[in-house]
């Protein structure tokens, strides 16, 4: 985006309603994070405003087990955790509570699995990937939300807080331009 | 731009000013009528457009919303249904082209005379048009040259008079591979007829490949919507109105049932009425429709122009069995157009004992967010597999998108919701669907041979889940067809060959809701042609006298 002030302008007329249902969130919900994603851009990741330090590293570890770094940056390095602190902000009716609740019930099987442990964050991977299985079966809403929301906040565009750096876009092979010109695949000739 | 007071009858008024409307307007007012555009969204500028699927695609910056247009989607007349809202489109000047992927396929003789060559589908109400391609073919080609359409004939195309105004665009990889596949499955194919600009036309730019297309405002103006196209002509004559932000309430009627002009809100919310001598109603085939349903009164009590019974019902939105595939290589389809070449091949699939038929091309063109959620590789969605499976996702994505006919049914409609009202206070629309089962027969078909495409295009994974009997329409619905049906008899259609009313001889119904049959998934042309037709045809009942 070359204008964020032009692409909210153009945003405000859309943002209420919507019922299409993803994930327990709706495309507004989705529409209404982008308002509150504005002011990051002036702020460079300052801290978190929905959630304490220590849920944030939570969700952050939850996100990366979603979408894991490796040969292609993940949803750490992509800096997906800043998005979701804003987004979820927005989405009324009690979510941050919510996943607020969700963040402890993970906590919570993280330390039922690895007695001693903090949380899910302090867990090796393959038990992380263990808890998060029955967090999927047992609170799907949960898992639904930060599932989606680490979508969002991987491949949306880097003004909404998330894609750092362009990390998501990297690990798809996108790259956003306003003018292509050949040669544009590996096929070109046929 | 003339600003005409609500009480100075104008010779027309024109309810939506999309794709057919953007071009009746134009019509009306360089055969010097005085017109005023009833629009429910805003202006929007060429060069404000913004590649930001979040606010775009996820948050209806361009398209109407569930509070502005609520509704409920049951699939039979049984079931009480859910609130969903069952109609997706652009508010404001130029409607559905401003974000369309602009694939403006000709229909072709067939399709306008499909009920006299198969006779009846049990089920369908199946039917001819009252015009054949012969009647629409000058309307084509003025569209072609008013929009601007990069293309080059394809080898079983119906007869064209003019060639196409632009060159077609570059096959780029994701034609290629096209051309691959076909000729290794001994189909044809040809350059997909694209309202994207190939090079500068008619003082508008050339496509910059961006890749923005499909959901997205084009920044340049390259891409063919009324809003750079038709209506500044229209603007330009100095006798046409395009009043923004008002939203249709009903049609009124005087004693001897004749249309007097239309009740609205103004963006203020205040309820106006601008007289006219005459109506149009070009806001969709769900509004228009609902917008009639919504008219009933003492003389018409099951809504204006409404006596056959058929305004809301035959509803068709075209079939799309898709296939996914990764290739090997890196394909890039997110750069250009939605598509550069397409196959035509499976257009009358009788001889397999299916009904109807249609195309593919190869596509990709979708934002990051949008094909990751849409089409990421089936297995588990999260985890390392599943980030290793989205590696170069966006380079090496391609679908083989089917497009086909949809068989129209008078059980499959839009009436009016008994319980959800919109902003306004009226009531929402409700859709009742259910494919036809010859056409999940035929969605089946087509989506095994897109994979049979992919493959022999060279494909390194092929996906996708054939369709089913109980597949629920893609909603909100867009390509909205058929539900003021086109024919010569008053008890079986809505409106005559020339778009009027049988009902109501000053009220005229131009947009999808005119088709009679579905075509084979790509509309958008042949609702721009039939709206230059229907233009002419009011023009010469105006001079004739016979409006009123």
């Amino acid at each position: 985006m070359s204008d964020p002030r032009a692409d909210r302008r153009a945003f405000l007329g859309a943002l209420v309603g919507s019922s299409a249902a993803l994930a327990g969130l709706t495309w507004s919900d989705v529409a209404a994070s982008w308002q509150a994603a504005a002011p990051q851009r002036e702020a460079a990741h300052p801290g978190f405003t929905s959630f304490t330090r220590a849920e944030a590293a939570e969700l952050e570890a939850m996100a990366e087990c979603i979408l894991p770094g490796g040969e292609r940056p993940g949803a750490r390095q992509a800096g997906v955790i800043h998005f979701m602190d804003h987004w979820f902000a927005q989405q009324g009716k009690g979510a941050v509570a919510d996943v607020r609740k969700g963040i402890a019930a993970l906590g919570a099987a993280a330390r039922r699995r690895k007695p001693g442990v903090r949380g899910f964050a302090q867990l090796a991977e393959a038990d992380q990937v263990a808890v998060l299985e029955g967090i999927e079966k047992d609170a799907p809403a949960f898992f639904g939300g930060v599932r989606f929301a680490t979508l969002l906040g991987m491949f949306s565009d880097p003004g909404h807080g998330g894609n750092r750096d362009k990390a998501g876009w990297t690990l798809l092979g996108f790259e956003d331009g306003y003018a292509w010109s050949a040669p544009y695949g590996a096929y070109d000739r046929g | 731009m003339p600003a005409y007071r609500d009480d100075d009858a104008v010779d027309f008024v024109v309810v939506g000013v999309g794709a057919a409307g953007g071009i009746v307007v134009k019509q009306l007012a360089e055969a010097g009528y005085r017109v005023v555009g009833l629009e429910g969204g805003p202006w929007r500028k060429t060069e404000e457009f913004r590649h930001d699927e979040l606010s775009v695609q996820f948050g209806d910056a361009l398209t109407i919303n569930a509070t502005r247009s609520p509704g409920r989607f049951r699939q039979r007349e049984t079931e009480p249904g859910r609130p969903q809202p069952v109609a997706k489109y652009v508010e404001g000047p130029g409607g559905g082209s401003i974000h369309y992927a602009a694939n403006l396929w000709r229909f072709r003789e067939v399709d306008f005379e499909e009920r006299s060559r198969k006779g009846a589908i049990a089920g369908s109400t199946i039917a001819d048009w009252p015009i054949r391609y012969a009647d629409l073919e000058p309307y084509y080609t003025q569209a072609e040259y008013e929009l601007g359409v990069s293309g080059a004939p394809g080898p079983q195309d119906a007869f064209r008079s003019r060639p196409f105004p632009v060159p077609p665009l570059e096959p780029m990889s994701i034609g290629a591979l096209m051309e691959r596949a076909t000729t290794k499955l001994g189909w044809t194919s040809q350059a997909a007829p694209m309202g994207v600009l190939s090079q500068q036309y008619d003082g508008r730019a050339g496509c910059l490949r961006c890749g923005w297309c499909w959901g997205f405002g084009c920044e340049v103006g390259a891409k063919a919507s009324t809003a750079v196209t038709t209506i500044p002509k229209a603007l330009a004559t100095g006798r046409c109105e395009i009043r923004t932000e008002c939203r249709a309430q009903r049609i009124a009627h005087d004693a001897r049932g004749r249309a007097t002009g239309v009740l609205y809100r103004d963006k203020d919310g205040t309820e106006r009425f601008q007289r006219a001598k005459a109506v149009v109603l070009c806001a969709n085939g769900a509004e228009t429709p609902r917008l009639l349903l919504l008219s009933a009164s003492g003389r018409f009590p099951d809504g204006l122009a409404n006596s056959s019974g058929l305004v809301g019902r035959n509803v068709m939105f075209n079939g799309g069995p898709w296939s996914f595939a990764h290739m090997p290589e890196d394909v890039n389809a997110f750069k250009g157009p939605v598509a550069t070449r397409i196959t035509l091949h499976p257009y009358e699939l009788d001889g397999e004992g299916l009904q109807g038929g249609g195309g593919f091309d190869f596509r990709m063109n979708f934002p990051p967010t949008l094909s990751v959620l849409g089409f990421a590789p089936p297995g588990r969605g999260w985890g390392r597999d599943f980030a290793r499976s989205l590696v170069d996702h966006q380079r090496r994505l391609v679908i083989a998108a089917g497009h086909t006919t949809q068989l129209p049914q008078a059980s499959n409609r839009y009436d009016l919701d008994p319980e959800i009202r919109d902003p306004w206070g009226l009531p929402a629309l409700r859709l009742t669907f259910q494919e036809h089962p010859e056409d999940v027969k035929m969605y089946r078909w087509m989506q095994a041979r897109g994979k049979q495409l992919l493959e022999a295009a060279g494909a390194a994974r092929i996906w996708g889940d054939p369709p089913s009997e109980s597949d629920e329409p893609f909603l909100p619905a867009l390509h909205l067809l058929g539900t003021c049906r086109m024919g010569v008899d008053p008890a079986t259609s809505v409106v005559d060959a020339s778009h009027r009313a049988h009902d109501v001889p000053n009220l005229f119904m131009v947009d999808g809701s005119s088709f009679v049959t579905s075509g084979r998934g790509q509309p958008t042309l042949t609702i721009m042609a039939l709206a230059f037709r229907a233009g002419a045809e009011m023009v010469r009942l105006a001079r004739a006298g016979a409006l009123g």
